[in-house]
């Protein structure tokens, strides 16, 4: 039984075919090591929501990803792949790993050593990136690792890029087939995380949970818009040229107008604890730190009634 | 530019001279006590600098005062009893200084010695530490010094360097040693040959409407103490001295969740482990989501090494990556300044601090864990069962 957890929280949310697939971690106070996870499709409608689980391990998973052709693709932190379809050769790095597929045909298959982070990428190009510093590429059939960054954060596909980011100021950009490290302003300390990135009106906007809204100058140079040090920005994603921001423990956020070069203000638009956001199909979605339920909350700018808990 | 330098000889001169008016002095009052020659000798003990004095020369003048000396005062007969205390307890502070004075800081760190082992190490005095017959968290340490001189370590804020209530400190110390030892205590508090240092009085920092500790000047070998790693820990914010590792209903009514300070080897300690706050999520640039990655790529380690790891082994892993942690992920929000993460010098503090609680704890609880011998309990919570997923349709609730 799901009871059994004590804190079931989203972690990851991608569209796939009209639903959301989400995956969970499952914790315990006296278990912290190895939390198992899930994958699970939801389905909004009007006024319910579908849920189908897919897949569920008892090696956490750091990050999962879905390619253009609807598969799903995660990697667990003792450094197997995992796939929705049976492509995979099924060896293990770990005798006491546990699946169990419960739609879709899963395979998985040991890939490294390290300790994958997070995913990224098409069925035949897929990035995976370490906490010890490699990128490894997949073409479907061979793994090659290269050079990456050291204690990554996530990827994220934006603008039709992909981008890397990590702690100690680390971005990098996938461009031309080549990773590119991006550069921040002198003023910038080196340690600060980058947690997120963001497109609004032609320009890229990075954030950091040290309380910075970072922007590229037409030098391709990162520098401070706002400094906001009681704010911890986890994340940003953009709807209809407006930035929402996910502010930890102090809430969701909306900068108004991020064409201005007087970034001056954000919003606060929801009280809660918010540590990642995602725009999916017209929804901006908010995920939620320190909850015990597997619940993400779901924000319709537009509509009558506009903020909705989504339970997975 | 130039500097003007003087020969080192010129302040050594001045310690020889000063060491032999203490010797004439130590003479005399061997011969007749007498205050006013007591109070001149204690003058000088506490501006005379040991290190310029030849070795033969310090180590005799050490001899005397600790034994001859503190000897002959002790076993004068007086009748005012109150007095006599007092003169002594005075004498004992003073050779305490001396004894801390001499053990150079730096050098106590570097040595990374117990502080007993490492003031033995001088080669003047032979200093215990007092063995507890029933440990209990945060309760002070006692140094046992072969002249029969005792002291209580504690550790506080507000506190000068020795603490007056002493019978506070006695009564805990009445839960902790044995009856031969908590004798010797009392007697020792009676003749006033007791003193209770504060170990962190050297690193308060005063700022204009707080006070704090410099995390980056406390030698790490304090932590060896439980008064200074309950002090250094409460640093920690948000902080739980009284939660246990895997029985926290209040926090979950919190909305946050403790890992352990000891998080990996949880299970060993389910009793009194202390733990600190971190947001309970496994999303991306979270604390917990650091931790969980860093925890299971230690343990990916020792697996794919097919080792089992001794508890000093994990401990030495956990340790260093929770000065990782500290530096990387956790944020430091100061009072009047812009947050930032924790410096090396105070994640590599608050690192050892958590390692010896967890080393400590093991040592201390009655299910004692030997240190280095393979720990095959520790990698049995590395996995868990899979979920029983359950799937149902679900009406939307509003999100206020």
């Amino acid at each position: 039984m799901t009871n059994d957890f004590d804190y079931i929280t989203v972690n990851k949310v991608l569209v796939q075919g009209g639903g959301i697939i989400c995956l969970q971690s499952y914790e315990n106070d006296d278990m912290h090591v190895m939390p198992p996870a899930a994958i699970k499709k939801v389905t909004l409608y009007n006024e319910y929501s579908h849920k189908t689980t897919l897949f569920a391990t008892n090696v956490t998973l750091a990050d999962i990803t879905v390619s253009s052709l609807g598969t799903i693709w995660a990697v667990d932190m003792m450094g197997h792949l995992y796939s929705s379809k049976s492509k995979l050769d099924g060896s293990n790095l770990y005798e006491k790993l546990e699946t169990q597929a419960y739609a879709l045909k899963w395979s998985y298959q040991r890939i490294t050593e390290q300790t994958p982070v997070c995913i990224i990428g098409e069925d035949s190009d897929l990035w995976i990136a370490t906490f010890e510093g490699a990128l490894i590429h997949y073409d479907g059939r061979s793994f090659t690792s290269y050079a990456g960054i050291k204690r990554p954060i996530r990827f994220k596909k934006v603008n039709g890029d992909y981008f890397l980011m990590g702690y100690g100021c680390q971005l990098m950009q996938y461009k031309n087939k080549q990773w590119h490290a991006m550069t921040f302003d002198p003023s910038i300390a080196s340690d600060i995380p980058i947690n997120d990135v963001a497109y609004a009106n032609g320009q890229l906007l990075a954030v950091s949970n040290l309380g910075l809204i970072l922007r590229q100058q037409p030098n391709n140079i990162f520098a401070i818009a706002m400094n906001m040090p009681d704010i911890p920005w986890f994340g940003c994603d953009t709807l209809n040229d407006k930035v929402y921001l996910a502010g930890g423990s102090k809430g969701a956020y909306v900068l108004p107008k991020p064409e201005s070069n007087d970034v001056s203000e954000v919003t606060l638009i929801k009280q809660g604890h918010f540590v990642a956001v995602e725009v999916l199909d017209r929804k901006v979605v908010f995920l939620q730190a320190s909850t015990t339920r597997a619940n993400f909350v779901c924000y319709l700018p537009s509509a009558q009634r506009q903020w909705f808990l989504v339970s997975t | 530019m130039g500097y003007i330098t003087y020969p080192r000889t010129s302040g050594s001169k001045k310690d020889i001279k000063r060491a032999q008016a203490i010797l004439v002095l130590i003479e005399q009052l061997l011969l007749s006590f007498n205050p006013s020659d007591l109070s001149l000798l204690l003058t000088l003990v506490s501006r005379i600098g040991w290190a310029n004095l030849p070795p033969a020369l310090r180590h005799k003048l050490l001899q005397l005062l600790y034994y001859d000396l503190f000897r002959r005062i002790n076993a004068r007969k007086v009748e005012d009893a109150k007095a006599h205390r007092s003169t002594v307890n005075i004498i004992t502070k003073a050779l305490v200084d001396v004894a801390f004075t001499l053990s150079n800081k730096t050098a106590f760190d570097e040595a990374e010695l117990p502080l007993h082992e490492y003031l033995t190490a001088s080669g003047h005095w032979a200093v215990l530490l007092g063995q507890k017959v029933n440990p209990v968290h945060y309760s002070q340490d006692l140094l046992i010094f072969d002249n029969g001189i005792h002291v209580i370590l504690t550790a506080g804020m507000s506190r000068g360097k020795y603490d007056t209530d002493q019978q506070k400190q006695i009564r805990a110390a009445a839960r902790l040693y044995d009856t031969d030892t908590l004798q010797a205590l009392k007697a020792a508090h009676k003749q006033g040959m007791l003193v209770t240092l504060n170990l962190l009085a050297d690193y308060i920092i005063k700022g204009n409407t707080d006070m704090g500790y410099d995390l980056e000047a406390i030698p790490k070998s304090l932590m060896e103490y439980h008064s200074a790693r309950h002090e250094v820990l409460k640093l920690i914010n948000p902080f739980n001295p009284s939660a246990h590792a895997n029985n926290l209903p209040q926090q979950k009514i919190h909305r946050g969740k403790n890992i352990s300070f000891a998080f990996y080897l949880t299970t060993l300690i389910r009793e009194s482990a202390l733990s600190f706050w971190v947001e309970d999520s496994q999303t991306r640039g979270t604390e917990c989501r650091f931790l969980t990655i860093q925890l299971i790529s230690i343990a990916r380690i020792f697996i794919t090494q097919r080792r089992e790891p001794t508890l000093l082994a994990w401990s030495e892993e956990i340790e260093s990556a929770l000065i990782e942690f500290f530096t990387t992920v956790r944020v430091k929000r100061v009072t009047n300044s812009s947050p930032r993460l924790y410096l090396q010098k105070e994640a590599e503090v608050l690192a050892a601090c958590i390692k010896q609680e967890l080393l400590q704890h093991t040592l201390s609880s009655n299910e004692s864990m030997p240190l280095l011998t393979a720990c095959p309990t520790a990698m049995l919570d590395i996995v868990t069962k899979l979920p029983n997923l359950e799937s149902s349709e679900n009406e939307y609730i509003e999100f206020l």
